[in-house]
């Protein structure tokens, strides 16, 4: 069965964002005055051939750890799967 | 007199002054909270990462008031020139169509290259004798793209090419649509450019000893 | 909780205060006492490098935080380096990227401008993966920064080597202008200034500084982890510069925040610090973790009360926090209170006296039972000149904007320094060295070497060493082994410096350099050195036809060159003749001045055969005879992987003349050979070797390896 993973890298909640900062300051503030907090991170899409989306997710959770798809020490991940 | 304005983050300034210093062209720096666009004749967004290109890079400054002044001026026919970061500024804001995307090769990318000269009808490249001229790039968001190939061919201003004016995939440093490395409107008073001409107006520190980007900046002599 | 104090330390400032610090006085006397800002195990060696020089602004005397040399016409050169080796190792483009925005903010700090950069980068073998990613996003890091704040990286280094696997060397120096008359110091000497702190304050790097002072240890190291935001490191600089005018002192905040800073700028006076006057980033931070936190990106001035109104006017344009926080006092006490209610009360002097610690030394160095060099010239040639250590950095360079500032008049790659063009119309160059591997046998040569080699390579572009700055990394100080080789190596520097007359000014030391099982990095000591370009400049160009001369008696002092380490080859190592540097390099500036050189290399990694690869890699040939090499060795082997130092390797079309002004000086040279058309062949002795795979590795190395890591 094919699945769509979807791998979310964003730093870890202690760890600073200046980028999303930035964003936060110079762009968003000046559109609305309660969004508290912008983040930014990566976003990468996997498309899977797996048995169940138990599978799939668990896949892609080793490589992005392996793999250095991310880097433990900064980032925290989410992995959401959906059937094609 | 021409404008060189400068945004947090703006590193080139100073270098786009001394160069026009070294053309005979007046100009002064202005910070971009204090830009006044009836002041001048004609406005230089100099490279640099203006809000530390996050998001993408001059999106920020795009959407900034400053910006909004810079567009009158391109509307009253004044000088409008985006270099490098000011290019990427120039395209985010809409005053040029198009985009700039990440490299390619998705890395920062400095060196020399060569560029043939396509239009000669600009404000920085009427009446040019010279058809292949050399200067350096240094960016990571090069990559120009737009979906209206035609208006790309007609309006484009440089292309990257080899020493001897050939353009091809190799001498593409960026992924470039048709290695364009520089383009302009219709009109041709504004104009982007990712190359640095203020970088190639000095012979002391000349890859070869070519100032072409003096001989660039010269022209805007004649409007400032 | 987690000090890394030693028990007698904790005693001392028992006894000093006459009283048990409290929790937080505990963190920051850690912070303040650590390896890292106080030197306690370096501190008295280093002071043996003072040299009295007529042109030293600020050097080793003044412990200020960047060194200063005049330059003339009322202009001042500012140099710095330093390393981020234990971040860069878990965290390694945001560890390489505060590594620039530290030394950027140090330089400024002396209210120059900052107009080069350089990066000396030694990795662990690419063939584990992990180095490659740890170089990838290494250089990555530079690079963003860098190229974010508008600061030139003109040159630098990158080496290979085991000893480095999981502990990366990043190195970074800095080079600054400033006119003389302008130098704000770092340090106050008059009670009532203000204490203005611009930036936010954030829990990034707790413990960063203690983190620094101790070995790796393979936890979760994240508390030390410092976010760089070059965004707001150009803000900082730029604001800087702009009112450098307005302040008394500048101090950058680094390893150990507020209490460091604020401690090593009342320099003997006091100080008050009102925390809840500090502006933060995260909401309800413990304000013991504010005075240590080390939030990148923040600057502090001491600043008269009449000028304080401007200098935050300055920052706030940039809508960037600026608020006084506190001022110096006469009282020589420094406090952090909270609400009125004092957290820390420490007298200045015992923060800034810790115990010094001379650490016990031991020779283990075996003699060496020199062994007869019984290898193929085929088999040498291809494996040296195929090392990573001598294949093109342009994989690395050209990630670096190295044209801003309009003043880069050597780029990278193209010769053995960087040269940059001053306001003055002088022209500096840069450059630095060193060498592990010849630390590892000799620690004391190698120190000797390193700064020859600096010297020797700045000639190569007409310029003569006059300053410099070392950086000094090893691994744990307590082992007896380890200690030796820092004492010997700052003896050669030492000895060395006083040699060329070139004062060190400044520099670094990091030890504890482990990894997590304890085994210590090789010796690595650093020097960067700068100086003026006498006259003329040399661009370095090969023409066909030209003449090969050596300079310089070869020797077989194999030892600690790439050839024995490749092939492990005992061998002694290379003496340092200092008077042969000395009087080679004179040669060499003589000759660019009259014209008669057109490419100059010193000799170093690889001997002899890389000096030629050098030329070769221009798309030439070369053919030589060794036969004419002058040497105490008849051994070809040894004649062209020797890497015993006082030689250069020039090319010429007048080799009479420079074998006649070699002469004239009191050094040997000869003719061994010329440039031809053959591209890719090398020549010895009428044999052809085709270079043309290792050409091609040469230029295709880090891109096959990294691009597609």
């Amino acid at each position: 069965m094919k699945y769509y993973v979807e791998l979310i890298i964003i730093n870890k909640d202690s760890v600073r964002d200046p980028e999303g900062e930035t964003i936060q300051r110079y762009v968003i503030e000046k559109y609305a005055n309660n969004i508290i907090e912008t983040r930014v991170g990566k976003y990468i899409q996997f498309k899977i051939e797996a048995n169940n989306e138990e599978d799939a997710k668990n896949l892609i959770e080793k490589i992005a750890r392996e793999g250095r798809l991310y880097n433990p020490i900064v980032h925290k991940i989410f992995v959401r799967v959906r059937k094609e | 007199m021409i404008a060189i304005v400068k945004f947090p983050g703006t590193t080139c300034e100073a270098d786009v002054y001394k160069a026009l210093m070294e053309a005979g062209v007046p100009t002064v720096i202005v910070k971009y909270k204090e830009f006044d666009p009836d002041k001048y004749n004609g406005v230089i967004l100099p490279g640099g990462f203006s809000f530390g290109d996050y998001l993408r890079a001059g999106s920020i400054a795009a959407s900034t008031e400053t910006i909004k002044k810079v567009k009158q001026m391109a509307e009253e026919g004044k000088i409008v020139i985006g270099i490098c970061n000011g290019f990427q500024i120039l395209v985010e804001s809409g005053l040029l169509k198009g985009a700039l995307l990440p490299n390619l090769k998705l890395r920062f990318i400095s060196k020399w290259v060569s560029l043939k000269v396509i239009r000669t009808d600009t404000v920085l490249t009427k009446g040019l004798d010279k058809k292949i001229i050399r200067m350096p790039i240094a960016h990571s968001e090069g990559r120009y793209y737009v979906d209206d190939v035609d208006y790309a061919k007609t309006n484009m201003v440089l292309q990257y090419c080899d020493e001897n004016g050939n353009v091809s995939e190799d001498t593409n440093p960026n992924g470039s649509l048709l290695n364009i490395a520089s383009i302009a409107n219709e009109e041709g008073n504004v104009i982007g450019m990712m190359p640095h001409p203020e970088r190639a107006s000095f012979k002391l520190t000349s890859v070869d000893g070519t100032v072409d980007g003096l001989i660039l900046l010269r022209r805007l002599g004649k409007w400032a | 909780m987690g000090l890394n104090l030693l028990p007698i330390e904790m005693d001392d400032i028992r006894k000093r205060l006459d009283r048990e610090p409290n929790e937080i006085e505990w963190r920051v006397i850690d912070a303040v006492w650590s390896e890292h800002c106080s030197y306690k195990s370096s501190k008295i060696f280093l002071k043996s490098f003072s040299i009295d020089s007529p042109n030293v602004i600020m050097g080793i005397k003044d412990w200020q935080d960047a060194g200063a040399v005049d330059i003339g016409d009322g202009w001042a050169i500012v140099i710095k380096v330093e390393s981020h080796n234990h971040p860069s190792a878990i965290d390694p483009f945001n560890g390489a990227a505060t590594g620039v925005g530290g030394i950027i903010r140090d330089i400024i700090s002396k209210g120059a401008k900052p107009i080069a950069l350089m990066d000396m980068i030694r990795v662990g073998n690419l063939k584990i993966r992990k180095n490659v990613w740890l170089l990838k996003n290494i250089i990555a890091g530079i690079a963003a920064y860098g190229n974010s704040i508008g600061v030139p990286v003109v040159g630098g280094e990158l080496s290979f080597d085991d000893t480095y696997n999981d502990n990366p060397l990043v190195d970074v120096a800095a080079i600054g202008i400033v006119r003389k008359d302008k130098i704000k110091p770092s340090i106050v000497d008059k009670a009532g200034l203000k204490l203005v702190l611009a930036g936010l304050t954030g829990i990034d790097g707790l413990g960063g500084a203690s983190f620094a002072s101790r070995k790796l240890s393979g936890e979760d190291e994240i508390g030390a982890v410092q976010i760089a935001d070059p965004f707001a490191g150009k803000i900082i600089l730029d604001v800087t510069l702009e009112i450098a005018d307005k302040v008394e002192a500048i101090k950058d905040l680094g390893g150990g925040g507020l209490a460091v800073a604020v401690t090593e700028m009342a320099n003997g006076l006091g100080a008050i610090v009102d925390i809840e006057k500090i502006p933060l980033r995260v909401k309800n931070m413990d304000p013991a973790d504010v005075i240590i936190s080390e939030t990148q990106e923040r600057m502090l001035y001491a600043v008269e009360e009449k000028n304080v109104e401007e200098v935050c006017k300055a920052f706030e344009e940039y809508e960037y926090p600026c608020s006084v926080i506190g001022e110096i006092t006469s009282e020589p006490i420094i406090k952090f209170r909270y609400f009125g209610k004092d957290l820390v009360s420490l007298p200045t002097n015992a923060l800034l006296e810790p115990p010094k610690f001379l650490w016990p030394i031991k020779n283990v160095r075996k003699n060496v039972e020199e062994k007869n060099v019984d290898l193929s010239l085929e088999s040498t040639i291809y494996t040296v000149l195929s090392h990573p250590d001598l294949v093109s950095k342009e994989w690395v360079y050209s990630q670096f904007d190295y044209e801003v500032n309009t003043s880069t008049v050597v780029k990278p790659g193209d010769a053995n320094g960087a040269v940059v063009s001053l306001p003055n119309g002088k022209l500096l160059a840069i450059k630095a060295d060193g060498n592990p591997d010849l630390c590892s046998e000799d620690a004391y040569e190698c120190g000797k070497g390193i700064v020859a080699e600096a010297y020797r390579n700045l000639a190569t572009v007409g310029a003569r060493g006059m300053v410099a700055v070392d950086h000094l990394q090893f691994g744990d100080p307590k082992k007896p082994e380890v200690y030796y080789t820092f004492v010997e190596a700052i003896r050669g520097i030492g000895e060395a410096t006083r040699f060329f007359n070139i004062p060190i000014v400044g520099g670094k030391v990091s030890f504890y350099n482990e990894n997590s099982q304890g085994k210590p990095i090789k010796p690595t000591p650093l020097i960067v050195m700068a100086g003026l370009v006498q006259g003329k400049l040399l661009k370095n160009r090969v023409e066909d036809s030209s003449y090969v001369v050596l300079l310089g008696y070869t020797r077989k002092e194999l030892g600690g060159s790439l050839l024995s380490k490749i092939f492990k080859v005992p061998s002694q190592v290379p003496k340092v003749r200092l008077q042969e540097d000395l009087l080679s390099s004179e040669v060499v500036i003589d000759a660019i001045n009259e014209e008669k050189i057109t490419f100059a290399k010193d000799i170093s990694r690889g001997g002899l055969a890389a000096s030629l690869f050098n030329i070769i890699v221009h798309g030439y040939g070369v053919e030589i005879s060794t036969k004419s090499i002058l040497s105490d060795t008849d051994n070809v082997v040894e004649n062209l992987f020797s890497e015993s130092s006082g030689r250069f390797v020039i090319l010429t079309n007048e080799p009479e003349w420079i074998v006649e002004k070699s002469r004239s000086k009191g050094i040997v040279a000869s003719i061994i050979g010329k440039v031809n058309k053959k591209t890719s062949i090398l020549t010895i002795d009428n044999t052809d070797y085709d270079l043309k795979t290792i050409v091609n590795n040469y230029f295709n190395f880090l891109e096959e390896v990294i691009g597609n890591g």
